[in-house]
């Protein structure tokens, strides 16, 4: 049975070995080698820290099993994931629609993602929270907020 | 001192000016409670509206948003787990539990008191040993300021828990890591931002903290299927919990906050070092002297763990106006604002200030101190309101939560790319604590990254690779031995536990 606390362990691991390779690729100016501290000292001295300690974690797991405490049965992964893609459209849209459209369609998918079907919830209030929002920012605090296809 | 003292007395009591920290305060609550918009965006938004005011008008105007700005701020944290300033991201470890279990209203009360409890006593501090606490707060050199983040870094260790020390390290690291990616300050050179413009500032604090705490707790929310939050009462509406504390309250409260308050101002006083690290070593310091039953609460809705940062913070707040009033140095952003904003008036902060506008001097001081009092009297009411915001249902709230966490990182960067990273770092953040990394550790790691590269690499460079600053320095020699205890209480705890 694969010990899931060790995965991640390994997982990490790897995070700081490729830190590691990366540090190698940090460019440093001539003479910058010989200093006694230059730009690659710092993530070398966490990337070979990291790893220690992950690899201090791995031998952790795999020596007492029974405290992997891990369970990744029974979540909602499907509504975590839907929000993400939803969060990540709103990345996407938010220059090209513009703040207030691309702020509205977030909420009313959140709402639906999370089971608001009631209509008038799901159109009014992000709408009508949206515009309070945009008025409040760009009138009264004078923030730019993306205007998008409402500039026209 | 009596004079001046009394002077500003006046000046605060004339009714504009009471209207003006009035205004100030409340507006400061309700922009610091945004996240993005925090002390310093407040202030900013301040200063062209107060550009035909008197210098003193000004000035009580701004420590007024600024006191509510904090204040704001400590209520997303509890409320929602969002810490829109890294000052207040310790209020969050025990305050948001509290408003979980049902005690919002009274984690905001804890707040509230211990925000002008903390800011009472840094007023009072500030009127006693201003100068001579800034000339004390000249005299810490690079060494001393990287002892004091190590010790700030040690902190860690209060988070944790029994059988996770492993996996709060590595948080630590990862914190750590994530600092350096973006442009060396040193030599400028780019590091880890595979040729994309848009990591070369590197990660911002508050992106990294909306991330794996705003986020990262609203996506678990509807991970775990947590269908009612355990905060809701009967009939759906939030438990808000009494706004009475206890006598047990009290008791448990009152050292707590008079420590925290003395060690936050003193932390405060030095340049760069601030609320984050007052916060962080106030809740540090509470967790090692509680004792063991107390300790365990923390980080499930302790009162002392969330009384400590909150007036750790405020008397930080209060403490670095004294490098700004006395020397004209601004010890943080926030100050930083506000040292433009005198400079714009006519006023220039330095040790001529006390001399040549002592009007202006002692307003700031006395309205600093008035600034506290008139938030605990405008939010002790506001409580049962501000609560409220957990009563939405869970399919309405999540998404609020999340359009507030990306909107607040959006409007300090105005670049969507930001939006992506976010969510990036959430799903992260979700994978590491689902394994039980804990997230307090990695944003202490990467507030404190940067500040520690830049002060070994001076220190380093000044001492010539040697570590002899640790023995030379007398502050940093303190310092240390400080470090070590804190790091080894626990072990002397389970040694002597043992027969």
């Amino acid at each position: 049975m694969i010990n899931r606390d060790a995965v991640a362990a390994f997982v990490l691991f790897a995070g700081f070995l490729a830190m590691g390779l990366g540090v190698t690729s940090i460019e440093l100016f001539p003479g910058q080698e010989t200093e006694v501290f230059s730009p690659r000292t710092m993530p070398a001295a966490l990337a070979i820290g990291g790893a220690i300690l992950c690899v201090l974690r791995l031998v952790q797991c795999l020596r007492h099993p029974e405290q992997a405490l891990v369970a990744l049965g029974g979540f909602d992964w499907t509504r975590t994931a839907m929000l993400c893609v939803t969060m990540i459209g709103y990345g996407l849209l938010f220059e090209p629609l513009g703040f207030v459209p691309a702020t509205a369609a977030f909420l009313c998918a959140g709402f639906f993602v999370l089971g608001e079907r009631r209509i008038l919830l799901l159109t009014l209030l992000p709408v009508v929270f949206t515009l309070v929002f945009w008025l409040i920012m760009t009138r009264l605090l004078g923030l730019y907020l993306a205007p998008g296809i409402l500039a026209g | 001192m009596w004079e001046g003292i009394a002077s500003g007395f006046t000046t605060l009591l004339a009714p504009v000016n009471l209207l003006l920290v009035f205004t100030g305060c409340v507006a400061g609550t309700l922009i610091g409670m945004l996240p993005g918009l925090g002390p310093i965006s407040a202030i900013a938004l301040m200063i062209p509206i107060t550009y035909g005011f008197d210098p003193a008008s000004a000035m009580i105007l701004m420590a007024g948003v600024y006191y509510g700005a904090i204040f704001g701020g400590s209520t997303s944290s509890i409320l929602i787990n969002a810490p829109g300033v890294a000052g207040t991201v310790a209020t969050a470890f025990d305050g948001y539990p509290m408003a979980q279990s049902g005690r919002a209203g009274t984690a905001l009360a804890i707040a509230a008191i211990a925000s002008f409890t903390g800011g009472t006593i840094g007023a009072l501090l500030l009127m006693m040993a201003a100068p001579a606490l800034a000339t004390v707060s000249l005299s810490f050199q690079s060494p001393d300021y990287l002892m004091l983040m190590i010790l700030g870094l040690s902190a860690v260790a209060s988070f944790a828990s029994k059988g996770r020390v492993l996996q709060a390290l590595i948080a630590t690291v990862i914190g750590l890591a994530l600092s350096t990616i973006g442009t060396d300050p040193s030599a400028g050179v780019q590091r880890f931002t595979f040729g994309s413009l848009d990591l070369v500032d590197g990660i911002s604090f508050l992106l990294l903290a909306m991330a794996t705490f705003a986020l990262s707790e609203a996506l678990m929310t509807v991970l775990r299927r947590d269908v009612d939050r355990s905060g809701a009462g009967e009939g759906g509406r939030p438990a808000l919990g009494s706004l009475k504390l206890s006598r047990e309250q009290v008791g448990q409260m009152a050292p707590a906050v008079g420590r925290s308050s003395v060690l936050g101002f003193f932390v405060g006083v030095l340049p760069g070092a601030g609320a984050t690290i007052a916060s962080f070593l106030a809740y540090g310091m509470e967790r090692a002297l509680a004792p063991a039953g107390e300790q365990r609460k923390f980080g499930h809705g302790s009162v002392r763990g969330l009384s400590a940062p909150e007036s750790a913070n405020n008397a930080a707040c209060t403490g670095s106006f004294v490098p700004l009033l006395t020397l004209g140095i601004p010890g943080s952003g926030t100050t930083a604002v506000m040292l433009g904003a005198l400079i714009s008036y006519g006023v220039q902060p330095g040790p001529l200030l006390y001399q040549d506008n002592p009007d202006v001097f002692w307003s700031i001081i006395i309205s600093m101190y008035f600034g506290n009092l008139i938030l605990l009297v405008l939010n002790l009411p506001l409580i049962p309101y501000l609560a409220r915001l957990l009563s939405l249902p869970r399919q309405l709230l999540v998404p609020f939560i999340l359009f507030f966490s990306l909107i607040g990182v959006y409007l300090v960067s105005f670049n969507t790319f930001d939006i992506h990273v976010m969510t990036g770092f959430a799903v992260a953040a979700i994978f590491l604590r689902l394994f039980q990394y804990p997230m307090a550790p990695l944003i202490l790691g990467f507030i404190l990254g940067g500040m520690i590269e830049d002060n070994l690499q001076r220190t380093l460079t000044l001492y010539d690779g040697s570590l002899a600053f640790l023995w030379e320095r007398p502050v940093s020699f303190v310092i240390a031995i400080l470090t070590v205890l804190v790091l080894l209480t626990p072990v002397i705890r389970i040694i002597r536990r043992k027969p």
